[in-house]
């Protein structure tokens, strides 16, 4: 289960990676490690909670069920657009250190990319005890056959120091660890370890037994500066792991270098849960190594990657480029989930943005159409909840028995257009809003188009709009052009009531991101119409995270990337009240940088109901219904989820895992147990 | 003989140090002027805000902005850049890594700048006004025009992609299937070498050559040409030993600042070419808020200027033997 992070180096991949470093990304990733359930030849497949959508796409080859069958050895070549920073698994912060440290270290448990239940992986078996305690405790055995790589015995005294060290440290990249443990010690009935809690957790299982990397005692025993810790200097090989890899070479400017140990000596691919699966093959690692290279930038790695350079690389292949991929022989994509979405946030706390009928109408006058077919020609889903489509496991629809992304009730926000042409349907949206109406989760016809009621059973915050709206004599030079009438909130043109004469969206910068910026170009110019004079506003990206995160000074903003997690945990940074600017004494980063919770509507308490549900299935539903009554109330506008087409030289490679979530980087370890080369 | 006094020399240094303090302090200035700081990528969702301000303490983000610059500049002068947030590692190393690749490249893109630009300058100087001159001049200024990153990508495109000839990325082959040696190595590195290279000197020729034509020319109607001339003097001495070494001396003043430029340049080659050198290093440092990198990486090409700015002054001196610095001259 990796715990990586990364930082921004500007480009579209980057600005996501960094996000996903900096807010809910950290929480998601630290819990990704599994795929939906889709077999390879692109048809539908149900297990247990998992669905994915059905694709027609030419895929790679089908992975081979016996692994006595599948060839042993060959490089894989595998190339990044940034570098690594330090091949210290603790103060590793980048995902491009992750892709390979990820494979020296192990976790206590994984979680099954296939049905989502946490597996045996360390720890052999465990107990939850004392769950109604305030702080309750975990039992668990430890494996007696794993070694590290430098050839000593794992023990239970390294599970324990492994603890121990991250507590005692407060490693902050492993925060998740001392957050929610208190302590491991030996137990002394029939269990090898006891691990007490700090507080109660509903995903104790993901988030304390699967969240410490385990370190070898007779190594960082003697580390007592862990911060300035350098394992290349220390040894030739570098870090000391029970996983499968050994970093043979790190230049953090150039390149890396993963050498697979004996599949014997690395018996934790080989367990029956992983035989059991038709698309998962037990026993890989299957290849002697992986080479990583760095490039300078994106467009250079892509070139590298279509010239047979590069066997494959971080990230999806750049939409421009897919078709000549499909059409090259030897080049292949792997299918795949985002781990996350992209959105506009609403800033619930200025009016009357504040209310959640005024941000309904907002997302209706979005053109999905546009952006998802005519702009992205299909490469993203249209977005809904704040979840990605790849964690199918707490999504409303999925919990609730419906169609993954099809269910009418995921689209109760989509463009409102005239007979669904591009037109919006100005009056249907100005008579929802002059009624006073809100979408609350209720069935009926709202702005013209019918919605079956909440699967969940949530409600949004409000049943009715918090202002008084009409539209008279447009006032706003915004609207020149575009309507003559304005909207009045409570009797006051709304260019009075916001501070810029307008709603003002922090965008990208078009020369940057042009097809986004037509995107937003149409959005505001339906927005316009309807009457609500709005302002695009270019703005850089780390200007722009610095007035959404610190400031909390923006109406709305876009952003490429957020994830809530494997089951949806981080839905509390996003949205709980806690994480928002208000709940700090100081000026600090504010994962809730819309201020829902505090203004606008609250969730607050399906949320917590929710984070603190021992039982997984009452916890997946709690889930789901928070991100209903999320939805519900828009604080976070979901634009769309990006359909990942990780690049692939089928040519010499086969037996990737898809369809499955982020398989360049939350899933890479698993797809580095399962490619292999060609006959 | 002594050209230049110790004392306009100990003026110069003070002078030099003095630029340097000011480019310290705009760095720092411009660099916090930037939104936000590098924090924001090692904060988790569950850090509590104690742990967060246990983390500014730790990289000293705590401390009033006069005391961040008091610190910066004190320990910049002693030779302490500090950790890299984002790297992990001590600044000093990374830049120790990085420079000289930086100034191998482009080193050799200034030698083969100011090797070819002049020599074009004194024949295009020479012969002025003639169909040649014409010519090569409207040439070059096309040349000069064009962004050395885009001509970069022309040649990628040509010598990588469509001829494979070049490589286009590093410095050495990764992951080499040869064996490393003097002569595998020298070849590898000349593989690598040779697109930015190019790239650099496409552009980078013609100003020491739009410096070196009017200078020629000027030398030309100077009397001791048409004494050489009268000499009986061939043509080419002449030219080569009369007025090119007479005509070199603007040449040298405006190397300095085509140096400044081809390490400005270095920034997008380096990036275009995956070069890890110090461009590069800025590159991402500036995007990470990765200010103890970025302002060290600045600092240090800041450095090779004002130090390169001195030598002139030196040089000066020995190539025109009119000139004279200090002594009361």
């Amino acid at each position: 289960m990796p715990h990586r992070r990364n930082r921004s180096n500007g480009t579209d991949g980057s600005r996501r990676n960094f996000l996903k470093a900096s807010g809910a990304g950290a929480v998601a990733l630290s819990l990704a490690g599994c795929s939906g359930g889709e077999s390879e030849q692109g048809t539908t497949e149900e297990s247990g909670d998992t669905e994915a959508t059905e694709t027609t796409e030419e895929t790679v080859a089908e992975n081979t069920s016996d692994s006595d069958e599948i060839p042993q050895g060959g490089t894989l070549v595998y190339g990044m657009s940034s570098n690594p920073d330090t091949s210290n698994y603790l103060m590793a912060g980048s995902v491009y250190s992750a892709v390979a440290l990820d494979l020296v270290y192990d976790y206590g448990v994984e979680i099954d990319p296939v049905t989502y239940d946490i597996r045996p992986w360390a720890f052999t078996d465990w107990e939850l005890q004392n769950e109604d305690a305030d702080q309750p405790e975990v039992v668990f055995n430890v494996r007696d056959d794993l070694t590290w790589n430098d050839g000593e015995d794992f023990t239970i005294e390294d599970v324990i120091f492994s603890h121990d060290y991250i507590i005692e440290n407060q490693v902050g990249e492993f925060s998740t660890v001392w957050n929610n443990i208190e302590s491991v010690e030996e137990d002394d009935g029939d269990w090898d370890c006891r691990m007490t809690l700090t507080q109660q957790i509903g995903t104790w299982d993901s988030s304390a037994l699967g969240a410490c990397p385990m370190l070898p005692e007779h190594i960082w025993s003697d580390v007592d500066d862990f911060e300035n810790y350098d394992p290349m200097e220390e040894r030739e090989n570098g870090p000391v792991g029970t996983g499968p890899g050994i970093l043979t070479q790190f230049d953090p400017d150039t390149s890396m270098q993963i050498q697979f140990r004996d599949p014997e000596e690395y018996p934790l691919t080989d367990q029956d849960w992983i035989d059991e699966h038709d698309n998962l093959v037990a026993g890989g690692p299957f290849l002697d190594q992986v080479n990583f290279q760095v490039y300078g930038e994106e467009a250079a790695m892509t070139q590298a990657f279509m010239r047979g350079e590069i066997d494959t690389h971080y990230g999806t292949l750049d939409t421009d480029k897919i078709p000549e991929a499909q059409d090259t022989d030897g080049l292949g994509l792997v299918k795949g989930y985002d781990s996350g979405f992209s959105y506009m946030g609403i800033n619930c706390r200025r009016e009357p943005l504040d209310d959640v009928a005024l941000r309904q109408v907002v997302s209706f006058c979005f053109d999905d159409y546009y952006w998802t077919q005519e702009l992205q020609q299909d490469y993203v889903y249209e977005g809904d909840f704040a979840q990605s489509p790849g964690y199918s496991g707490v999504r409303p629809e999925t919990v609730f028995d419906g169609e993954l992304l099809e269910d009418p009730a995921t689209q109760a926000f989509t463009f409102r257009g005239i007979d669904e042409s591009a037109d919006p349907d100005v009056e249907a949206m100005r008579e929802f809003l002059e009624n006073g109406e809100v979408i609350d989760g209720s069935e009926g016809t709202y702005a013209g188009q019918e919605y079956p009621g909440s699967l969940s059973g949530a409600e949004a915050s409000q049943s009715e709009a918090k202002y008084d709206y009409t539209f008279e004599e447009a006032q706003s030079s915004e609207l020149e052009d575009y309507s003559e009438e304005e909207l009045y909130v409570d009797g006051e043109p709304i260019s009075e009531v916001m501070n810029d004469g307008a709603i003002t969206i922090l965008m990208d910068p078009p020369s940057d991101y042009p097809k986004q910026s037509q995107a937003f170009e149409r959005w505001s110019e339906n927005m316009k119409k309807v009457g609500i004079p709005v302002k695009l506003e270019p703005t850089e990206f780390n200007t722009m995270s610095d007035m959404v995160y610190y400031d909390a000074e923006f109406d709305v903003y876009e952003m490429g990337w957020g994830g809530t997690g494997v089951f949806g945990t981080s839905v509390r940074s996003f949205f709980h009240s806690d994480f928002a600017k208000e709940a700090y004494e100081e000026e600090t980063y504010a994962y809730n940088s819309t201020g829902y919770g505090v203004a606008g509507g609250s969730s607050d308490e399906l949320i917590m109901d929710a984070y603190t549900e021992m039982d997984p299935e009452a916890r997946n539903e709690k889930f789901a219904t928070a991100l209903e009554k999320v939805y519900l109330d828009m604080p976070y506008m979901v634009r769309d989820y990006a359909k990942m087409r990780w690049p692939m030289n089928t040519a010499d490679f086969t037996g990737a895992v898809e369809p499955i979530v982020d398989p360049a980087y939350a899933n890479w370890h698993w797809q580095a147990y399962h490619l292999h080369q060609t006959e | 003989m002594t050209r230049i006094s110790a004392r306009y020399l100990g003026k110069r240094v003070v002078v030099s140090y003095i630029t340097l303090l000011v480019i310290m302090t705009l760095l720092f200035a411009l660099l916090r002027s930037m939104p936000g700081t590098f924090l924001a990528s090692m904060i988790t969702p569950e850090m509590t805000p104690e742990q967060i301000a246990r983390l500014e303490e730790v990289w000293g983000l705590n401390e009033p902005l006069w005391v961040q610059y008091v610190d910066f500049m004190v320990n910049y002068q002693t030779g302490e850049f500090g950790m890299s947030p984002t790297r992990r590692v001590p600044v000093w190393d990374v830049i120790v890594r990085r420079l000289p690749r930086t100034l191998i490249l482009f080193g050799a893109g200034f030698i083969v700048a100011y090797i070819v630009g002049p020599l074009v300058g004194m024949y295009l100087g020479w012969w002025r006004g003639s169909r040649k001159d014409k010519s090569i001049f409207a040439s070059s200024l096309v040349m000069y025009s064009m962004p050395s990153f885009w001509v970069a990508w022309l040649f990628i495109w040509l010598f990588n992609y469509e001829l494979g000839w070049l490589k286009s990325t590093y410095m050495f082959t990764k992951f080499p299937e040869f064996e490393w040696t003097i002569v595998t190595t020298l070849t590898d590195v000349l593989h690598h070498i040779t697109l930015p290279l190019l790239s650099i000197s496409f552009v980078g020729w013609v100003g020491a050559m739009l410096v070196m034509r009017p200078s020629m020319n000027n030398v030309t109607e100077e009397d001791y040409v048409f004494l050489a001339q009268a000499k009986g003097l061939s043509e080419r001495t002449v030219m080569i030993k009369h007025a090119a070494r007479n005509a070199l001396i603007p040449v040298a003043t405006q190397a300095i600042v085509g140096l400044a430029f081809l390490i400005d340049g270095s920034i997008l080659i380096e990036q275009v070419f995956s070069w890890p050198g110090i461009g590069e290093l800025i590159v991402s440092s500036v995007l990470e808020k990765d200010y103890p990198i970025a302002q060290a990486s600045f600092f240090m090409l800041a450095v090779i200027i004002i130090v390169m700015r001195l030598l002139t002054d030196v040089v000066y001196t020995y190539l025109d033997p009119r000139i004279k610095f200090g002594g009361g001259q």
